[in-house]
């Protein structure tokens, strides 16, 4: 044992270990930074650190994968039914703003038409089987206060009139049908034009209709908005229908008709309003 | 030979032939129920499946029997469509009729014998509708309500035959009481 303290061994050994303690009372004053050496030692061995500690991570994530999966089966499951919820309240939220948008909307024509009283918000529950004139069925009828021949709009524009009511849903005979007049006129041109509203079978497949009898020196052109005329007193006066989309001549050539595209975007129509009452209608109903 | 159809016919379970009906009756409700739900489902030209439906049941049941299901099924069709209730009852009950006493004493069940039959009604159906609901108001355009409407849910409806006809074999297959198969079928294996 007394040889070994006498060794080169030891002295080498103590020598490091000097050196060591030197080099470790060095970085002592150096207030926190490495020294040269370790730092060039550091910066070459970095992509290696990076890459073995990439491993190192994935081995321990495995190992505890592995430890914890009974945890981690829980919490996904938890975490799942958590997700549901969310979407639930999601999905509820968004029917919810759309449905309040709507009302939004439809409170707009109250505002401006203070005449008018309206049905609550009708749902459409189906369409008329093979009707080319695009007739659906409403999920109000006589019960909910709904009366024949009622006008149907949307904030958009006119939609069309019931044509067959029972005590809990109604038919709506739409625009597009040629059994459906409207008597209507230009708005916002310098020369009203009046003319007729009617479906035209050639041009339902595209949700347009026509407007028929126009004058021959009509001045209606691409783009002129048509109201109702109130005529009749079925629908109210001064309710957007459409834009004027084109003009064609009449087969006699004697009068003019407009391809009207109706302001309601009937393809994507999922709501309307029933107007049960306003003013012109009452004048009729005074006058019968 | 009339000994043996005697006993086969003496042979059967009425438990297990009230269960088949029963099964049977609730496919032609789920069915017919899907018809009339699909009827209503959008705005776009599509076959009137009832009548390959009606006609199909028509094939195996009573006179009678057939006559209810065309009634019920012309109903539905009826609400369906918008018109007179009734009208199409009648049209679809006199076709049932028709296609149960065939099938009674001439005909066998066979895809081509309903999708002749099935293409006689839509095409009797359509041209009633055709006619009642344009041709007598005068429409305009009366070619063209024909060709782009009428004549695709007549096409449509028979196009529909192809895929009623199979679905309802299969639950004839199972569920109809040996009884009402076709009676040749069993002399025929009868005899063998």
């Amino acid at each position: 044992m007394g040889g070994f303290f006498r060794s080169k061994k030891f002295r080498i050994i103590l020598c490091i270990l000097a050196l060591l303690i030197g080099v470790m009372l060095y970085s002592v004053t150096q207030d926190g930074y490495t020294l040269p050496t370790t730092g060039f030692i550091g910066k070459v061995l970095q992509p290696v650190r990076l890459v073995s500690n990439k491993i190192s991570v994935a081995v321990e994530d495995t190992i505890q994968m592995f430890k914890d999966s009974k945890s981690y089966q829980d919490e996904n499951a938890e975490l799942k039914q958590r997700v549901a919820e969310l979407e639930k309240q999601l999905v509820d939220y968004n029917e919810t703003r759309e449905e309040l948008e709507e009302l939004e909307r439809f409170m707009g024509i109250k505002e401006e038409h203070e005449d008018y009283v309206l049905s609550a918000l009708c749902t459409i529950i189906g369409y008329v089987e093979n009707d080319p004139f695009h007739s659906f069925y409403i999920d109000q009828g006589s019960e909910d206060g709904l009366s024949l021949y009622d006008p149907v709009v949307t904030s958009e524009g006119l939609v069309g009139i019931i044509s067959e009511l029972s005590e809990t849903y109604a038919t709506v005979e739409t625009l597009y049908s040629p059994e459906l007049s409207v008597g209507a006129t230009s708005s916002g041109t310098d020369v009203i034009e009046s003319g007729i509203i009617e479906g035209d079978v050639t041009l339902t497949a595209d949700y347009q209709c026509r407007m028929i009898y126009l004058d021959k020196e009509t001045t209606l052109k691409e783009g002129d908005l048509i109201v109702t005329s109130n005529s009749v007193g079925i629908f109210p006066q001064g309710y957007l229908i459409g834009t004027v989309v084109a003009l064609e001549t009449t087969e006699s050539g004697l009068s003019y008709s407009a391809v009207i595209q109706p302001a309601v975007d009937y393809e994507n129509l999922t709501e309307v309003m029933v107007v049960t009452d306003f003013s012109g209608k009452k004048q009729r109903d005074g006058a019968e | 030979m009339g000994q043996n159809k005697r006993l086969f016919l003496e042979n059967e379970k009425p438990k297990r032939t009230w269960l088949c009906n029963f099964i049977r009756w609730c496919c032609y409700v789920v069915l017919i129920l899907y018809a009339f739900l699909f009827a209503n489902s959008g705005d776009f030209i599509k076959p009137m499946w009832m009548v390959p439906m009606a006609l199909c049941i028509a094939s195996v049941s009573g006179m009678f029997t057939a006559g209810a299901v065309g009634i019920v099924c012309g109903f539905l069709m009826d609400i369906s469509g918008g018109t007179l209730i009734g009208y199409r009852a009648m049209a679809l009950f006199l076709l049932c009729m028709a296609m149960s006493m065939l099938y009674d004493r001439m005909m066998q069940q066979h895809f081509l014998n309903t999708l002749i039959f099935t293409a006689i009604a839509a095409f009797l159906i359509t041209g009633f509708d055709f006619v009642f609901r344009y041709w007598i108001w005068e429409y305009d355009h009366l070619a063209y309500l024909y060709t782009h409407y009428s004549l695709r849910i007549l096409l449509y409806t028979v196009l529909s035959a192809v895929v009623c006809h199979p679905v309802f074999r299969l639950i004839h297959k199972f569920f109809l009481p040996a009884r009402k198969q076709t009676v040749e079928k069993k002399v025929k294996s009868m005899d063998e």
